[in-house]
């Protein structure tokens, strides 16, 4: 069967994902963009007679877009194949902006399809609307669409399987006489008769002319030197104004004329709802109250209702690890299922619940608009440390886990905002920093509550929170004024329209998610878990038939875990704590499961009694405890700050394409680590804490 | 006059956008969000507190901070 490649192609805010879910279902995949580090999202839909592809481009306002996902956006259109065409999704609502960039994609010469997003709000605000003139006017087939609830989507299918839907339409708008005259006399001169060849005249005629916002040769270069002789001498022999912005002049005239044809009755520019919420959710003081609870209930939720099916996941693997155990003969194969695979394997997949439910608060936040809002709202607070309200959202979803928040910084148009962003976010506390501090704060802090009220874990959780937070905002100070000093924070935003979210587009959208971080997290966490399994049961021995590995302590792992012993003592460490350290550079919470193995627990679980009262009693060779709270402020420092998570570290290297800055964060956050850790401890000694 | 000296509730036109005064990547930015020449504004709030204009121009609404409101230059009616 017949297959075609569809662009998916708007603004942001537009319906375009909606659209893309409800034409696509279950039945797309999350990948990237080849040699760039933007998402992709391909879908496939299934015609009589053809195949179609669809992929999801990223929302942009322009083709000059400079963050790396609208870059992304325009360089597809501009390498499309010949036989590749478009979707425009145009919001009915904002038709002015929409048709900008509609008109920009028609003059690179893309056969494209319109289709029009917000029938519903079109009926419900009365709002007359004339299609069959915008049809006219320009030249291109045009589907009504309410993509929330997928009326018109039959009739866009429907119409999706004609192959002459696609058009390609010629420049529509006109510069001014004086360069317009110049650009028909050059196109007769030059033999230029496509609208992709004029769009290559109009971009290398802008260079030329000096435009800010286009400093791009590659156009220019496409044509032979005699042409390149010619347009340099006519622009130099009169004064031309070929730019972008005298482009985004002439269009929006023309859109001008077009909205008065189309919309026959004014659209209310005053009051509504939104400006009613905008007045709260925007408000010095009870926008930030309105903000707090929001968070807070986010918080709530994201710990309680993941909990169950965490719960459930966990006693799933165990009972799968426990059949294994039963069927399988005694023996190394037997171990590295059991422990390296299905363990390793179980790290991961426990997260699912609580990074799917982030991405769908996430999901929610931004489809209603609110997002937005916040972002203008942190903008001041953020703008103290040297980066813009656009920084927050990543920052704030590193909360759960450092590698979504880390992909979430592409929408940072600033680039130095944007490193900064990656390499400080690991530092927030994730949530696979909790069954580590629990387990430690258990064992260490086992106060009755302050004047009966106050937990005392509790409020080390909280403060261990807190500091993640400060000492993330004082590195992107301190990287925002020595690395990345060039690219001054700036700050504009468009606050979108408030919304309903689709909660079926919502569906697909976690969905998707949630596969590709299976992965990608997935692949790397499994390979590092069968290493530390051969690591931790190594060197064995075959003998009588059957295979002796190594207890943990005079294992490779344990070995060089006594090796390291005087080296991590000054933080206050022993060899066992060594060794578990070790081990959570894979992930972090992998650090419980290996003082459970080391301490020979049988429960393993960071809320585990036994193996809290196990470590309480464990004494040093010397006679001393080893779990004093010193220790345990020492070991949280450490785990606040160290840089043990591989997955981060694969996605810094990912999202910066380069070796450079995941050495830089491990090596910053480790060195860190190290130091405070050791301040803390010998500080601590002399004070006389023990 | 430029947008920071505009009355909440008040519309104007856009004469030019002063290009010294802000960082080059955010022009481009700022002319894709429809802010040009002969662009009809209207400043729908001025918050001191967040340091914040929110306004609209092409039928969207925009915020950006206070002080990049300065280089925004307005045609006196």
């Amino acid at each position: 069967m017949k297959q075609k490649n569809i662009y998916l192609v708007g603004n942001p805010n537009c319906g375009k994902t909606t659209l893309f879910n409800q034409l696509t279902g279950l039945n797309q995949k999350t990948g990237n963009f080849s040699g760039v580090t933007v998402e992709k999202k391909e879908g496939f839909v299934s015609l009589p007679n053809l195949e179609l592809k669809i992929t999801d481009l990223p929302g942009t306002y322009g083709l000059g877009g400079i963050a790396e996902d609208k870059k992304i956006a325009y360089e597809i259109l501009l390498k499309r194949k010949e036989d590749e065409v478009v979707i425009y999704v145009l919001d009915a609502l904002n038709l002015e902006r929409g048709l900008q960039f509609l008109l920009q994609v028609i003059d690179m010469g893309v056969p494209t399809l319109v289709v029009l997003t917000m029938k519903d709000v079109l009926e419900k605000k009365r709002i007359q609307f004339d299609l069959n003139a915008l049809k006219q006017t320009l030249g291109l087939e045009i589907v009504l669409v309410n993509a929330k609830s997928g009326e018109g989507i039959p009739e866009l299918k429907n119409l999706l399987s004609n192959e002459n839907c696609f058009r390609k339409q010629k420049r529509l708008w006109k510069w001014e006489p004086k360069e317009e005259s110049l650009f028909t006399k050059l196109k007769k001169q030059l033999n230029i008769d496509t609208n992709e060849a004029e769009f290559f005249l109009s971009q290398a005629l802008k260079y030329l002319n000096g435009d800010t916002h286009l400093q791009d040769n590659r156009y220019l270069n496409q044509f032979p030197n005699s042409t390149k002789q010619i347009l340099s001498e006519e622009l130099q022999s009169t004064h031309y104004q070929f730019g972008y912005q005298e482009e985004m002049i002439h269009r929006s005239i023309f859109i001008k004329k077009i909205i008065s044809e189309t919309i026959l009755s004014p659209i209310s520019k005053n009051g509504g709802l939104g400006e009613r919420l905008d007045s709260i959710f925007l408000h010095p003081i009870l926008g930030f109250l309105c903000f707090f609870l929001l968070m807070g209930i986010l918080f709530q939720s994201l710990f309680t209702f993941a909990e169950i099916p965490m719960d459930m996941i966990e006693v799933g693997i165990t009972q799968l690890q426990g059949y294994t155990t039963m069927y399988l003969p005694d023996g190394p194969f037997r171990s590295l299922l059991v422990e390296g695979i299905l363990g390793g394997v179980g790290s991961v997949v426990v997260f699912v619940p609580q990074i799917a439910l982030l991405f769908l608060f996430i999901g929610i936040l931004e489809e209603s608009g609110y997002l937005a809002r916040a972002s203008f709202l942190m903008d001041r607070l953020m703008g103290k440390f040297g980066l813009s309200g656009k920084s927050f959202i990543p920052l704030l979803s590193s909360a759960a886990c450092a590698v979504p928040a880390i992909l979430g910084t592409r929408t940072i148009e600033n680039k130095s905002d944007r490193l900064t962003t990656i390499m400080v976010s690991p530092l927030i506390m994730c949530s696979a920093r909790y069954p580590v501090y629990i387990l430690i704060v258990g064992t260490v802090f086992s106060y009755p509550p302050i004047f009966g009220i106050l937990n005392v874990q509790g409020f080390v959780l909280f403060s261990m929170f807190f500091l993640g937070m400060i000492v993330s905002f004082a590195f992107a100070l301190l990287f925002r004024k020595t690395v990345f000093k060039e690219n001054a924070s700036y700050f504009v935003m468009e606050l979108p329209r408030y919304n309903i979210p689709s909660f079926k587009s919502l569906f697909f959208t976690v969905y998707g998610k949630v596969k590709s971080f299976l992965a990608t997290a997935g692949q790397i966490i499994l390979y590092i878990s069968v290493l530390l399994w051969f690591l931790s049961h190594f060197p064995a021995e075959y003998k009588d038939n059957v295979w002796k590995t190594s207890p943990i302590e005079t294992s490779y792992i344990g070995r060089v875990g006594k090796v390291m012993e005087p080296t991590i003592a000054p933080l206050g460490f022993d060899w066992k704590i060594g060794i578990s350290i070790l081990t959570s550079f894979a992930a972090r919470e992998v650090m419980v499961s290996t003082l459970a193995v080391l301490y020979g627990s049988e429960e393993e679980g960071e809320e585990s009694e036994s193996l809290r009262e196990t470590l309480r009693s464990d004494r040093r060779s010397d006679g001393t405890l080893v779990w004093t709270p010193l220790t345990g402020v020492s070991l949280l420092l450490f785990f606040a700050f160290a840089s043990q998570c591989m997955s981060t570290l694969a996605v810094t290297k990912k999202e910066t394409g380069s070796l450079l800055w995941p050495t830089v964060q491990f090596l910053y956050m480790t060195t860190l680590a190290i130091t405070s850790s050791l301040l803390v401890y010998q500080l601590g000694k002399i004070l006389g804490f023990v | 006059m430029t947008l920071l000296d505009l009355r909440e509730g008040d519309s104007a036109v856009i004469q030019s956008i002063n290009m010294d005064q802000l960082p080059k990547q955010m022009l481009t930015e700022l002319l894709e969000l429809g802010f040009f020449p002969g662009a009809e504004i209207r400043l729908k709030t001025k918050s001191k507190y967040l340091g914040k204009l929110i306004c609209s121009l092409g039928g969207t609404t925009i915020g950006l901070r206070m002080k990049d409101g300065e280089a925004i230059l307005l045609k006196t009616k």
